[in-house]
């Protein structure tokens, strides 16, 4: 494969990935956009079932391609094909661990060990090699082996119980975002563990629990029970650090259109009355004048800014309330962000280069590389591997197998 | 401002191949010293505290440049022990853990003056200032690089560093979350319920994360290369990647998305919150039918014609089960309320089925798991006192991060900082 990358830092970093659906692949997404080598594994037996999704319902090579986020977490991973149950597939995955650098998993502790690459195993054939596996709930304690995903990882955290209704039980959100920030944390320590080994000479275990990666972006939450034993349910979508009054999501024209506004400060609610109070003259009362008075009435307050927006167009007024110095922005459905002005000005969306097999979807999109540290324009992102598509580069060209050798382990099912 | 306990501590080994637990192996430092001798400097908001936090956890010397009357988050409610003072918001003791705390005005030219000679030790600047306000200062990366060229300097900003938006007002992490396509995908079915954002911090905190990779990344190019690196971190780019593949996909359009299907319920029935008898508990059901039919008969429940094969083929959408998904969640629901949400979970597990419990903050604060694996840890500030804090987020078995102090007074480091300049 031509290499497209120049002086990125993880140049010339191997990585050897058995994870699947999300997280593992998110954190080695971040990690090939840092200039990292990255070599899929997964085999007939053990695809990755997200390749399946509903962005590819009746396209007929629709698993063998990817949807959506498979596109999106494994763009420009390299795709081997190897049965590692099989004994000369699994002398083949230990060739790889001898020239590589990091190997990544996300499965529970116990698949760690039955699959043969857990720490102890892969460091006496390379005792460089970092290895991370990032299970719910981490590699030991009473509860190690809870099996868990995205919305569960939410409840168990404690996250979902402050995302919900005011007065109802919380419940959580839709999106897979504790998955995701769990990928990022897997690149994060792995970076730390290079340059402990840059610095040791010795490679170590990552045991990443992403429950823990969780409870420390929403630390405050328990810290409040910490310090205060005290703990709050869901407030809607009002405010709870800081000093943003109003602060929801508001209703527009149209069915099922919301446009999101804050106030964060006394001089932005004045603002949002040089456009409101025509028409919603009651917003001016004083007792709506501090932010005090306004979280004291914020219900009330809620409805005469509901009144106010239910008659407006979201983007239209969005655009005006920016123009008056008011937080504001339109409630977008996810398709929405495929067209939204700014990302792509920013570069953000960049073609997925998949063969068309779906005229319905001539324009699959992916995201660029996050956060931004080269211009966009120098990504060219392959689309993510078919199974076992570079079986061939990776066996001859890294691994330099022979022919015969490749023969060989064919025969004895290393590649199905 | 001490870690109480011993700054050692023991660590155990991972588990061996049989699944026992080992001895304690060794004893090691509770920080690790790799990035020992890193210095940053945070100039930051609610937007960047949390990037700051991780890499003082990695072991770097993290300084936050406050103006003289403070971080105005040192004032957010709610306070330890209930006592409105800047040294006891919850807050910002919890994101600020670890680092050190320097007052200067960098909107005056002195205090732009001294940012600079500050800046020329340093290995890291992490800004979070409306874009163009620190060329405004003279403290652009261009600007600072003049002096130090392997300087790595991470701007988090909402909507990044240009771009239409670039100078849009946004007085929450609400506004980004809110263009990204996320929260119009959450929250109650039906136009009665407005569309729901994480509150608490948890987009700004979670974008964090991608920024502090961004800056080790940064590192080892400077320490490669001796090239520095500029990070354009923009909130709406980071949490605009927090999708998953059936409810809230981009891609998915022209085939219309379910409206926000999954608040309470998973993507694929039965997947899905239900009630237990003392509150409720995940079950990850998608795909799992049969095994979920098998402990629905045990426990007396008729399953009717949903136990059928066709109904039991495992697979994510398998039609039947989707065109059946209310009255199978029905079925599934007089199981869950037979069980405590605990005895649910280790059932759960018993049967290899993810079921996991809806924790509250106190439910997570007392898990004997995070107990057992030393997750919080108790520190104890000179004002605030003493509190469990949640501590490192992974664990390095030979170089481990973990929350080294408490966070710091007001100025407590202008003499010791300041005064070796």
């Amino acid at each position: 494969m031509e290499k497209k990358k120049t002086a990125l830092p993880l140049e010339g970093i191997l990585i050897i990935d058995n994870s699947w659906v999300i997280a593992g692949p998110h954190g080695t997404r971040m990690l090939s956009d840092l200039g990292a080598t990255v070599i899929r594994i997964e085999s007939s037996k053990k695809r990755d079932n997200i390749r399946f999704d509903h962005t590819r319902l009746g396209v007929k090579n629709a698993f063998e391609e990817g949807g959506w986020v498979f596109q999106e977490n494994n763009r420009d991973a390299l795709g081997l094909q190897l049965n590692m149950k099989s004994e000369k597939g699994k002398a083949i995955y230990h060739k790889l661990v001898e020239i590589g650098d990091v190997v990544v998993s996300n499965v529970t502790p116990k698949a760690v060990r039955s699959m043969g690459i857990d720490f102890e195993s892969l460091s006496k054939i390379n005792p460089r090699i970092v290895t991370i596996n990032a299970s719910g709930l981490g590699d030991y304690g009473c509860k190690k082996d809870t099996m868990i995903f995205a919305a569960a990882l939410n409840c168990i955290t404690g996250l979902s119980y402050t995302v919900g209704y005011e007065g109802e039980q919380g419940f959580g959100l839709a999106v897979s975002t504790a998955d995701n920030i769990g990928g990022a944390m897997i690149a994060f320590s792995i970076l730390e563990a290079l340059e402990a080994r840059d610095r040791t000479g010795e490679g170590q275990f990552i045991d990443l629990s992403e429950a823990e990666n969780m409870l420390g972006v929403t630390g405050a939450t328990l810290l409040e029970w910490g310090y205060n034993q005290s703990q709050t349910g869901p407030v809607g979508d009002h405010q709870y650090y800081g000093w943003c009054c109003p602060h929801n999501a508001y209703p527009s024209a149209g069915p099922d259109q919301w446009i999101a506004i804050s106030c964060g400060s006394d001089e932005e609610y004045r603002n949002l009355l040089k456009i409101a109070a025509g028409e919603v003259p009651e917003l001016q009362e004083e007792r709506f004048g501090t932010y005090e008075g306004r979280k004291a009435n914020e219900k009330e307050l809620d409805a005469l800014v509901s009144r106010f927006t239910a008659k407006h167009n979201n983007r239209v007024l969005t655009q005006k309330l920016q123009e008056a110095g008011v937080s504001a922005a339109p409630v977008n459905r996810a398709f929405e962000m495929l067209a939204d002005e700014h990302l792509n000005a920013r570069g953000y969306w960049q073609p997925a280069n998949l063969p068309v097999t779906d005229p319905r979807q001539p324009d699959f999109l992916i995201s660029a590389d996050v956060p931004k540290t080269i211009p966009r324009e120098e990504r060219h992102f392959r689309p993510a591997p078919t199974l076992g598509q570079d079986n061939e580069y990776i066996l001859k060209e890294l691994l330099h197998l022979t022919d015969e050798e490749i023969r060989e382990a064919q025969e004895d099912g290393a590649f199905i | 401002m001490r870690i109480p306990t011993s700054n050692k501590r023991k660590r155990t080994g991972h588990l061996s191949e049989s699944g026992s637990r080992t001895e304690p192996i060794q004893e090691v430092e509770r920080v690790s010293k790799i990035y020992e001798g890193i210095r940053v400097l945070e100039i930051s908001d609610e937007k960047g505290m949390y990037c700051g936090k991780l890499l003082a956890q990695a072991g770097m010397e993290v300084i936050k440049i406050e103006s003289p009357e403070g971080d105005p988050m040192r004032l957010c409610p709610p306070f330890a022990g209930g006592i409105k003072d800047r040294e006891r918001s919850i807050f910002w003791l919890c994101n600020n853990a670890g680092k050190k705390s320097v007052t200067l005005d960098i909107t005056s030219s002195e205090g732009q003056e001294t940012f600079r000679k500050l800046a020329k030790t340093a290995d890291v600047v992490l800004e979070t200032l409306e874009p163009g306000k620190m060329a405004e200062y003279g403290l652009s990366y261009e600007d600072l690089t003049k002096e130090n060229a392997g300087l790595v300097m991470c701007s988090i900003t909402n909507f990044g560093q240009d771009g239409p938006y670039a100078h849009w007002n946004a007085s929450s992490e609400m506004i980004p979350f809110a263009i990204a396509g996320n929260m119009g995908e959450s929250g109650k079915p039906g136009f009665n319920y407005e569309p729901l954002s994480f509150g608490r911090n948890v987009i700004y905190n979670g974008t964090c994360v991608y920024a502090a990779t961004a800056i080790l990344a940064g590192l080892r190019k400077a320490k490669l290369t001796g090239e520095g690196t500029y990070i354009d971190a923009a909130v709406i780019e980071a949490c605009g990647l927090w999708k998953n593949e059936s409810t809230a996909n981009p891609q998915r359009f022209p085939y219309l998305p379910d409206r926000r299907k999954a608040g309470s319920n998973g993507p694929f029935p039965p997947d899905g919150l239900y009630q237990c008898s003392d509150g409720s508990a995940y079950v990850v059901g998608m795909a799992r039918w049969s095994d979920l039919c098998d402990w629905c008969i045990e426990k007396g429940v008729d399953v009717g014609e949903f136990g059928n094969p066709e109904y039991r083929v495992a697979e994510n959408d398998n039609p039947h089960v989707v065109a059946h998904g209310d009255e199978i969640r029905a079925l599934l629901s007089q199981v869950t309320v037979q069980y405590t949400k605990k005895e649910l979970y280790e059932e759960g597990i018993r049967r290899h089925i993810p079921v996991v419990p809806m924790n509250s903050p106190q439910e997570v604060c007392e898990e004997p798991h995070y107990q057992e694996r030393e997750y919080f840890v108790e520190l104890e500030h000179p004002v605030a006192g003493k509190a469990m804090y949640p501590g490192a987020p992974a664990k390095l078995t030979r170089t481990p991060m973990d929350v080294t102090g408490v966070a710091p007074l007001l100025g407590a480091d202008n003499e010791a900082i300041l005064g070796n300049l």
